[in-house]
């Protein structure tokens, strides 16, 4: 069936989505600013691992965990040299420090990897299965996976751990946090490692189908900034189904009107949503 | 007031040395620019050309060139922007070369053309001409190819379908110029020869999935999908293919001739043929020298546009060759035009005013990818 | 020394260039210069003075051009005419897209701009039939008076910067009088601004629609400059690039413009120089002239210039007072 087909596809995508919008979310509770070299992070994720995965041949848990902590750590330096100088300055000031961040980050991965797309082995080399009419194939069902395990996981973290709460206290109340003894520059520093993480396995997981490395990454970017609107930038339960509508609505899009014009309909639909209802679809009241 | 004159001072100073470092450019006199999309989306092919034509020069100049005169070669990357070749066509100019060889996109050499043409210098491109409009088909005095032009290619793409007995068929075209012509021209050659053509799809280059164009193709019941770009969608679509657990035949144009496309697509390419002026398993005398020096030099052998690189500074050579070793640009052209029976690796070329290119539809081969290799199947 | 009398100075050397050097290469590069010079100045504008962000102002660039293009080649406009009716076209839709920045502030206008300029790019390469998509929009014809046509070099390298110096006349005018305190006032806060009695609506929008007008300015000239253009001029990559020049350059300030346009579109041509000479290996040579390093060094100069040195390049040429002015507000 054919819808059925481009839902599951759309899931697929909207899962890469989400993880990106995630990111800016975290970022944005926190600073207030979103994060433009978060698409040059997502792509960060994949040519590092395709470069452990082939030059180095280690094995495929070994890679996640190696490429998120190497993210991470790129994260915690871009906040430390690029935002936190102007994080007091000014918003234009951040807007411009975190754009810097992401010519830096963009060309220095196509200094190192060059600006050609890289093959990536998928996870599993099964051959793709069929379910009432709708093919699937595996690489599908391990991003749908990771995606759900990652955002469970980040939920008990903010939920229950104490740095969590922490970071969500400090999202909320710059001021009281800190006369509990919590420092929001340390917090700022440890979301945009999370960010950085986050993006990476993004990255990792979409690799095999959109290839590592080549100029997706500000498409990305903006994609992940759409779909977090689309949502509702302010939840991070919002931000994931922003990501997921937004992957069904593009093979939708592809499909019924125009593949050339899917981004620029994708995009139109941001800036409606921008303008309209900027907290997104998926809040019910206007957060101040 | 100081700081002013200091500044004024510096500027002045900088423009006078430039202008001495200008001076003492020595001019070599077979200067030959070759002008190449060697970096961005266009690398593997203008990279590689670059690569072939320098390789070709560098053996010539080893035998001692011009009656021990060498080629002065001038590279220049325009990373496929084509106002980038402007500026680079106007500096290979200016430093006077006899000839450009030029490519790695179309758009690039169609616009180097006027520059060329004010110049009266011969310009060898690698990409083809891929004619979209009707003053597009105007054939340029000095602008000449080593690639078969798109006409050419979808004819034989056409011909090898009717023979395996192809009914109905989707075209799936990158929406650059090169596609766009490319599809046109399968398009009108398939109503020709009666293949329906049931989708006719644009796609972007950045696209990662194009499952919303196959699936429609295969619900109207295509037997083949014939793909007019370059890497890396190809490779996307046979993956895509392969996801959907589709068996049908995919075709390529020339385009598609670069070793990436096994290394992206992974087993997916396994069966995918396209069109090659090279026979690899199998090469012709031409193709086996350039085989020969590029397994020696690189130890590997050598992608299409490795070839188009190659021949195109074979037939300049060969030009200047024909005309005594002389350096005037326009007794280069017309010997250029006037080249019969010169092989190259990607065939033999016979030149006339009317075709700039030389190359028949029997110059060009279906090539099909068996077990990561590359196996002509004529 | 007054200031006017340093710009005349600087002005007559820079019209004295095709005096030194000839060479249409080095023309053209000028003549780059001073296009990304009018680009710049009008991005500044927006940006630096009035704090409103336009990542995606290329589309501007890209709109001007293709209109011109039209008009002139198509329409049969002379490109006297065709100017002002492409720069006010741009400039209307600059006005349009100033409507959003009504509605949204600081990033997320930052990201509906960006949105703003990836439409615009990529509706420029799908309209194949209008715009000549990748393939490119060709035969433009040159600018002409009479029977005198600007088709060469070493003209249009006078019609350019006639225009960049009338250009940075009319900007540094209009940004000393009344509106172009009130645009600061904007920039600062607009609360306070608003209860100054300036309306900040009609000068967000009318200066969004004046930037616009700029980068009109700038696309027709560089559309009948080269008389081929494609869609790879006009995507995001150069309206970053462009964000670079007056960031590096020197936000608010429109010398800061013209020198981040300057070393911006120099910097690939110095370097092209320098590796030519036989000091250098083959493969730092290779690594030198590949784009992604230029960008990359832009990225870097652009952090150090925000963090360390906010006024720009340009505030080292004009005194301490200048300096931490306009960016930290």
């Amino acid at each position: 069936m054919d819808i059925a087909q481009l839902i599951v596809n759309g899931i697929t995508m909207g899962c890469i989505y989400a993880l990106v919008a995630l990111g800016f979310h975290l970022i944005y509770n926190a600073t207030g600013a979103i994060n433009f070299a978060q698409g040059e992070q997502v792509m960060l994720g994949g040519v590092l691992s395709v470069t452990l995965m082939v030059m180095l041949r280690l094995p495929l848990p070994l890679v996640f965990l190696l490429t998120i902590i190497f993210a991470g750590l790129m994260g915690l330096v871009y906040e430390r040299i690029a935002i936190h100088p102007v994080l007091h300055i000014s918003e234009l000031m951040i807007i411009m420090g975190s754009i810097a961040a992401s010519i830096i980050l963009r060309n220095g991965i196509f200094i190192i990897w060059g600006d050609e797309e890289i093959p990536f082995p998928p996870f599993s080399q099964r051959p793709p299965f069929e379910i009432f009419g709708v093919s699937i194939f595996p690489q599908s069902l391990w991003i749908i996976g990771v995606t759900l395990i990652t955002v469970s996981l980040l939920w008990i973290f903010f939920r229950f751990t104490l740095m969590g709460k922490a970071i969500q206290a400090c999202a909320n109340n710059h001021i009281g946090a800190r006369l509990v003894g919590i420092s929001p520059s340390k917090i700022v520093a440890y979301i945009f490692v999370f960010a950085g993480g986050l993006s990476a396995i993004a990255g990792i997981i979409m690799s095999p189908i959109t290839f590592a490395g080549g100029p997706l990454g500000t498409i990305f970017a903006v994609k992940g900034f759409t779909a977090s609107i689309l949502g509702g930038i302010s939840s991070s339960a919002a931000v994931v189904f922003g990501g997921i509508l937004l992957g069904i609505l593009e093979f939708f899009i592809a499909s019924y009107i125009s593949s050339g014009y899917r981004d620029v309909i994708a995009l139109a639909i941001l800036i409606v949503i921008l303008t309209l209802k900027p907290e997104g679809l998926f809040i019910l009241k206007r957060k101040s | 007031m100081k700081k002013i004159i200091t500044i004024i001072g510096i500027c002045t100073g900088c423009l006078l040395i430039l202008q001495l470092i200008m001076a003492t450019v020595t001019y070599a006199q077979f200067k030959v620019g070759v002008l190449m999309a060697a970096t961005g989306v266009y690398a593997p092919l203008g990279g590689a050309s670059k690569a072939g034509a320098l390789l070709y020069i560098d053996r010539f100049n080893e035998k001692g060139g011009f009656k021990g005169e060498k080629i002065d070669v001038i590279f220049e990357d325009y990373e496929g922007d084509p106002a980038k070749a402007i500026t680079l066509g106007k500096k290979l100019i200016d430093e006077k070369v006899i000839a450009i060889l030029c490519g790695g996109n179309t758009v690039g050499t169609l616009a180097v053309r006027p520059l060329t043409e004010q110049a009266k210098i011969p310009q060898i491109n690698v990409s083809p001409r891929s004619p979209v409009t009707a003053e597009d088909l105007v054939v340029s005095k000095f602008s000449f190819q080593t690639v078969h032009e798109n006409e050419v290619d979808a004819q034989k793409i056409g011909d090898y379908l009717k023979s395996v007995g192809v009914k109905k068929a989707a075209i799936l075209y990158d929406s650059n110029q090169y596609g766009t012509s490319g599809a046109m021209f399968q398009y009108d050659y398939s109503k020709k020869i009666g293949i329906e053509i049931v989708v006719r799809e644009k796609y972007q280059k950045g696209d990662r999935d194009l499952t919303p164009l196959l699936m429609p193709a295969r619900k109207a019941g295509a037997e083949a999908v014939i793909v007019w770009g370059t890497l890396p969608t190809p490779a996307i679509i046979a993956k895509n293919i392969k996801d959907m657990g589709w068996k049908v035949l995919m075709i390529g144009s020339v385009g598609m001739g670069s070793p990436k496309m096994v290394e992206l697509a992974g087993d997916a390419a396994e069966g995918v043929l396209f069109t090659s002026a090279l026979r690899y398993g199998n090469p012709l005398p031409g193709e086996k020298i350039l085989i020969n020096a590029h397994q020696a030099k690189y130890g590997k052998p050598p992608s299409y546009f490795t070839a188009l690189g190659w021949d195109a500074a074979l037939l300049l050579v060969e030009a200047i060759k024909s005309t005594g070793g002389s350096k005037d640009p326009l007794k280069i052209r017309d010997a250029l035009e006037n080249i019969k029976g010169v092989e190259g690796a990607c065939g033999i070329y016979n030149m006339s005013p009317a075709d700039h290119a030389g190359l028949s539809k029997d110059s060009l081969h279906i090539i099909q990818i068996k077990g990561g290799k590359w196996v002509p199947l004529d | 020394m007054s200031r006017h009398r340093i710009n005349l100075i600087i002005f007559l050397i820079i019209l004295t260039f095709p005096l030194f050097d000839r060479t249409s290469y080095h023309l053209d590069v000028a003549v780059l210069i001073g296009i990304f010079s009018i680009l710049s100045i009008g991005l500044n504008v927006l940006l630096g003075n009035t704090g409103q962000i336009s990542l995606g102002h290329a589309a501007f660039f890209g709109i001007g051009a293709y209109t011109n293009a039209l008009l002139t080649r198509d329409v049969g406009f002379s490109f006297w005419s065709s100017l002002p009716i492409s720069s006010l076209f741009t400039g209307i839709i600059g006005y349009g897209i100033g409507l959003t920045s009504l509605r949204l502030k600081g990033h997320y206008l930052a990201m509906a701009t960006l949105a703003f300029g990836i439409i615009t790019s990529t509706i420029i390469t799908e309209w194949t039939e209008l715009t000549g998509g990748t393939g490119g929009f060709r035969n433009i014809p040159y600018p002409a008076i009479g029977s005198f046509r600007f088709d060469s070099g070493v003209k249009y390298f006078y019609l350019v910067w006639i225009f960049v110096i009338f250009i940075f006349l009319f900007t540094e005018n209009f940004l000393s009088t009344r509106v172009g305190r009130a645009l600061k006032a904007i920039h600062k806060n607009e609360d306070v601004a608003n209860v100054l009695g300036i309306n900040p609506t009609k000068y967000k929008l009318k200066i969004f629609g004046l930037s616009a007008i700029y980068a009109g300015v700038a696309g027709a000239l560089f559309a009948n400059h080269s008389n081929f253009i494609s869609s790879e001029s006009f995507s995001i990559m150069v309206s970053v690039s462009i964000l670079c020049m007056i960031t590096i350059g020197g936000l608010g300030k429109t010398w800061g413009s013209i020198m981040g346009a300057s070393l911006l579109t120099l910097f690939p041509e110095i370097i092209r120089y320098v590796v030519s000479s036989p000091f250098f290996s083959q493969s730092v040579r290779r690594a030198l002239t590949n784009y992604s390093y230029h960008l990359f060094i832009y990225g870097i100069l652009m952090l150090l210039v925000i963090v360390f040195l906010p006024g720009g390049l340009i505030s080292i040429f004009q005194g301490k007072g200048a300096r931490s002015q306009n960016a930290r507000s």
